[in-house]
């Protein structure tokens, strides 16, 4: 086998070779790009790509690598297959004292050593450089390189999908490319999988998988006949997920190309806006962003003073205030989630004399010089005794809006651990406590605002949630105001501070919006309604309101429905969870129709009752796409009619099936030369 | 070995019966004499690019004529002709080839006075087959 | 096992390609120690029947052995020691010839590099040479030597001959003449050289439209299909059902009938028809096996009509 190994290392080195050289330039220029960012911001402008400053972070190299290990992955097993693909140097590699078993295992050692020279060499190569002092001015820790594994080894899936859809002998021709089908999911699924482990366990079930369908495909030379129930059973599953994945592109190109032009679905969806001066409106548009209307509580609509007319949309913006929203919350923050979730990793909060401070996810100040590009420093809270806390930073991830804007520029900066809010001094180096809880209470949620300039300076106030209240402190740590928390955090806890500036007589100069957990929400039927308490002189309480819950809007019509009602009834019920709708209905029939489909093919065709049973019960479960899979995977015999009973009878089976006589020899026609040998 | 077989594929003859036919005619010619040594069954099917079983029937037929026999450990020989065929056998093996001589000869226009005299002329020249030894058993 | 009469045994082989057969109902015995030759026409099912007895085609139904082993079973011991020699002569482009013999060893345990280098030799291949720069020939030289130099007991020969000059032709045959030293090899062939068949063939089988319709030793092939030619005063009367008829050819005066087997029936038949003459004319191998796998049927062939036509 150690031969088997050797040549197809030998031929195939030429592919690797060429991805290893792609793959490095794609490296090699993605890390670049990640360079010019840190030039961008030294030079003081502004980009949206702070997590590029960690190259190994950067979308652009994500996006490459991922695009890469699964085309590098797929193209590598495709074309170790098609080596053979002449029936004849199949035959030579085959006809050999080793088991089918073994020429796949060297086959895939060959492929899986040469995957990894030509996409994790340049991915290892990577990695070491951005490691190096000097060269990377932001903070780094092992999990940075997840992303980039996981992508690696979605690579793999790609591989055993490549070898399957090179191996396959299928009636249809397209059907051998829906291996990648299972390959391609497992990849997209990462975004949406809310934990990293989660998406390796699934990237490493997908190659077990499709591994098998290779495996059987050499037991049996790319046939579905005559594999082992194992490779069937993997054939099965990777087809399912191919030609899953096909019906979800047909119902989204129903939907999107065909349906909706024609159909204008229109929806309307209302959210309540406060203004300025702190009175609260309905807003309604259609869902291409068009007004329906702005009306008040009472429902009297929102005219121009300018117009006289309703007012539009555009100057309706103009009347937002200033202000912030966080999410409370006193467990997991810090936590590392999903491997495509890379913007937790680190947030840029100041540049100062071209030294960028970043707060990592552990709640870490650190601070990469921009020119040698080494680390700096770093500064930890301390108390007011001046020393160390052991306490971290919250980051500010709970909130929403906050990124990095170099126009803004101080060099310090607020920030609050669990117990106190700081000042942050990236001039001096130096950390200060500007507030202290005095309770055992503790922060749940904090963030910064800009309230002004002051002296020419932009002035920040710092919001914090904390168990019991909500506060605005000032930047020296002076509260300007503190209300209870109410209704509770456990409920509600996504808060929002809005800076009014009254008119009419009103004196509120604050508005404290507190919204509903969305999934305890929606559990309770959209019933929580939003809570808003205005700020009177002394900044107390004066007035509050709940707002009455808008209704949960129909996002689509007939047409949307119809077509996704083709999806498989359990994938159906995710999205329309109620059981009695009359599209999981539809869903259902289309489920049923197709399964009585493949119980009448599989019976004509198959005698063996398990194989009856397992087809019916897989396609019901996944509908057309099942049925799909049913007729991409199955071989049929041919049928002939049988001579004694005239019905149309299977020509792989000795005896008729409904007769039970054997097929009658050839029959003479009088130059017959028989003679013993 | 003063023989050398010719055999040919495609010819209405199956090639053990070329080798026979070609040894019967080396021994009644006298090409080939009594204690003569015939290559191995082995050696003949290589030398010929034939199946040896090919030339296993030949030496088979030819031993069972009479023409042929095996000494053990020595190999196949040449044995004085012994009297197989009946003379009515004989000369029904014969008459074809006079047909055929003759006829042949017709087609061609020769006359029977120049086929004959170019028979006489053949037989003078033909070493003396011990025709006589038929009447040794 | 190992001493089975039979090294190849079928019943009832049946390889379908969509709704056409293409091996029906295939019942054959290939005995140890012979040389068997497997003939038939292009399409005939030839290449599909030894594909799915070295296991590289799985049979619509009925069963086959080789060496004692199923052959949708086949397993590594049996593999060694069978040789399979496929029509497209195909090998890795790439390698060298030096390469491909390293790499082979490498599999079999009698591997014997001296059969290797000296068949190669033969053929005048250099060890440096690569594959992609050798000819047909030269590339169905260096199959052989592949396929010959572990020793096998049995060969599975596709077409062997095909695309050889003549001198490597020669250097096949004599190579299975070779191999039938020992008496346990056999050797399995199907080809379209009716010269090589005769010269080397002990059995013969022959494909016909899929289905097997000859099976026995060569000699009776060659003896059972006979052509008789019948003279007539006249016109040639018409020909009444003859079993065994092949071919029929009537001119003028004569008729010449092909009958695979002869038999007293037939003959009967044919003097019934009151022939001025009827002698039987021996056909050769290849004209005997071009009438039997022939287009059936009769052909007129009057010289009056042809010379009327403008």
């Amino acid at each position: 086998m150690k031969a088997l190994i050797l040549k197809d290392l030998r031929e195939n080195l030429k592919a690797a070779l060429i991805g290893l050289v792609i793959f490095s330039l794609l490296l090699f220029r993605s890390y670049q790009i990640a360079g010019s960012t840190l030039a961008t911001l030294l030079a003081g402008a502004m980009t949206n790509q702070i997590i590029a400053l960690q190259p190994l972070l950067s979308p652009n190299l994500l996006a490459d690598a991922g695009f890469f290990c699964a085309i590098f992955g797929a193209a590598l097993g495709w074309l170790q297959t098609r080596n053979e693909a002449h029936r004849d140097l199949w035959a030579f590699l085959i006809h050999r004292p080793v088991t089918r078993a073994e020429i796949f295992r060297g086959k895939i050692t060959a492929g899986l050593c040469l995957y990894a020279f030509g996409a994790g060499l340049p991915l290892a190569i990577l990695v070491a450089v951005a490691r190096i002092p000097g060269h990377v001015a932001a903070p780094f820790e092992w999990a940075m390189v997840l992303p980039l594994v996981s992508f690696f080894l979605a690579g793999v899936d790609f591989y055993f999908a490549g070898m399957l859809t090179g191996l396959r002998q299928a009636r249809w021709y397209a059907s051998r490319v829906f291996g990648l089908g299972l390959a391609i999911i497992t990849v997209s699924l990462g975004g949406t999988l809310p934990e990293t482990w989660q998406w390796l366990t699934l990237i490493a079930l997908a190659a077990v998988i499709l591994a098998a369908a290779v495996w059987g495909a050499y037991q049996s030379g790319g046939y579905y006949r005559g594999q082992p129930l194992a490779g069937r059973l993997a054939l099965i599953v990777a087809m399912g997920a191919g030609c899953a994945l096909v019906l979800f592109l047909a119902a989204a190109f129903l939907f999107f190309v065909v349906f909706n032009p024609l159909s204008h679905p229109s929806y309307q969806y209302s959210y309540y806006q406060m203004t300025r001066d702190g009175a609260i409106y309905k807003a309604t548009t259609t869902q291409d962003n068009a007004l329906v209307e702005i009306v008040d509580l009472e429902g009297h609509p929102l005219l121009d003073p300018k117009t006289g007319q309703k007012m539009e949309l555009k100057e309706f913006q103009k009347l937002l205030p200033y202000g912030t929203m966080v999410s409370t919350s006193f467990n997991h923050w810090n936590q590392y989630r999903s491997a495509f979730d890379t913007t937790h990793f680190f947030s840029l909060i100041n540049i100062t004399d071209k030294t960028l401070w970043y707060l990592d996810r552990h709640g870490k100040l650190i601070a990469y010089d921009g020119r040698t590009r080494k680390l700096a420093g770093t500064l930890n809270p301390r108390g007011s005794d001046g020393a160390l806390t052991s306490e971290s930073f919250l980051t500010q991830y709970g909130s929403v809006g906050y990124y990095y804007n170099p126009y803004d520029e101080v060099s310090w900066k607020l920030l609050a651990t669990a117990t106190a809010v700081y000042r942050a001094d990236f001039k001096a180096r130096a950390v200060k406590p500007v507030f202290t809880l005095t309770n055992d209470d503790e922060i749940g949620a904090y963030a910064d605002v800009q309230t002004g300039y002051e002296d020419n300076q932009p002035s920040r106030d710092s919001f914090i949630t904390t168990r019991k209240t909500v506060c605005l402190l000032d930047s020296a740590g002076r509260t300007i105001f503190a209300v209870p928390y109410q209704p509770g955090y456990v409920d509600y806890p996504q808060v929002q501070i809005s800076f009014l500036q009254p008119t009419n007589g009103a004196t509120a100069n604050f508005a404290v919006w507190f919204r509903p957990e969305p999934e305890k929400n929606r559990k309770s039927g959209g019933k929580m309604p939003d809570h808003v308490v205005w700020l009177g002189p002394g900044q107390a309480v004066a007035k509050s309101a709940d707002l009455p819950p808008l209704p949960v809007q129909e996002f689509s019509s007939w047409p949307d429905k119809l077509a996704a009602s083709l999806l498989p009834p359990p994938a159906h019920l995710v999205f329309d969870k109620d059981i009695s709708s009359p599209w999981n209905a539809l869903s259902f029939a289309f489920a049923f129709l197709s399964a009585v489909i493949a119980w009448s093919l599989v019976r004509r065709y198959d005698s063996s009752p398990k194989a009856i049973a397992g087809w019916t019960l897989f396609v019901f479960l996944l509908g057309i796409a099942g049925l799909l899979t049913l007729l991409c995977v199955q071989e049929w015999p041919a049928r002939e009619p049988c001579p004694r009973c005239k019905k149309l009878r299977a020509v792989d089976r000795e005896l008729c099936e409904h007769c039970q006589s054997p097929f009658s020899p050839p029959e003479k026609n009088g130059t017959e030369i028989f003679a013993p040998l | 070995m003063a023989v050398k077989f010719i055999i040919n594929t495609g010819s209405n003859t199956p090639i053990y019966q070329q080798i026979t036919g070609q040894a019967r005619l080396a021994v009644a010619s006298g090409r080939l004499a009594p204690g003569d040594q015939l290559p191995s069954v082995r050696a003949l099917a290589e030398e010929l690019v034939v199946n040896p079983n090919t030339v296993a029937r030949a030496y088979a037929d030819l031993t069972r004529e009479g023409l042929l026999e095996a000494r053990a450990g020595r190999g196949v020989f040449i044995t004085r002709k012994r009297k197989v065929y009946s003379r009515a056998e004989g000369w029904r093996r014969l008459e074809p080839l006079l047909d055929a001589l003759i006829g042949e000869a017709m087609v061609l226009d020769f006359t029977r006075e120049e086929l004959r005299k170019a028979f006489e002329e053949k037989l003078g020249q033909w070493k003396h087959p011990k025709g006589g030894d038929r009447n040794e058993e | 096992m190992r001493n089975e009469a039979s090294v190849i045994r079928t019943r009832g082989l049946t390889k379908y390609f969509g709704a056409k057969p293409a091996v029906y109902e295939l019942s054959l015995d290939v005995p140890r120690g012979c040389v068997f030759a497997f003939l038939g026409r292009n399409g005939s099912g030839k290449t599909t029947t030894i594909r799915m007895l070295a296991g590289l085609e799985q049979p619509t139904r009925g069963t086959g052995s080789i060496l004692g082993c199923d052959i949708q079973a086949l397993t590594p011991e049996i593999r060694a020691r069978i040789g399979y020699l496929t029509e497209e002569h195909q090998l890795y482009s790439w390698m060298s010839v030096q390469e491909c013999g390293e790499f082979q060893s490498k599999f079999f345990a009698n591997w014997n590099n001296r059969i290797f280098r000296g068949i190669a030799g033969h053929f005048g291949l250099k060890s440096t040479a690569k594959v992609k720069d050798l000819s047909r020939g030269e590339r169905a030289g260096l199959c052989l030597a592949l396929t010959l130099a572990p020793e096998p007991e049995l060969l599975l020969l596709d077409d062997p001959g095909m695309g050889l000059d003549p001198v490597a032709h020669r250097t096949l045959i004599e190579s299975m003449i070779y191999l039938t030293r020992k008496s346990d090899r056999t050797i399995f062939f199907s080809s379209h050289d009716i010269s090589d068949v005769e010269r080397v063939a002990d059995y013969i089988a022959v494909l016909d439209r899929s289905v097997l319709r000859a099976c026995c030793p060569l000699e009776k092939f060659q003896e059972c299909v006979r052509q008789v030619r019948l003279r007539f005063s006249g016109a040639p009367p018409a020909l009444p059902k003859i079993p065994g008829l092949l071919q029929s050819i009537r001119t003028e005066n004569e008729l010449r009938v092909t009958c695979a087997p002869y038999d007293g029936e037939a003959e009967k038949t044919l003097r019934a028809l009151s022939p001025m003459e009827m002698e039987t004319v021996p056909l050769g191998l290849e004209d005997a096996f071009i009438s039997y796998l022939g287009e059936r049927g009769e052909k007129t062939f009057i010289l009056s009509e042809m010379e009327a036509q403008p």
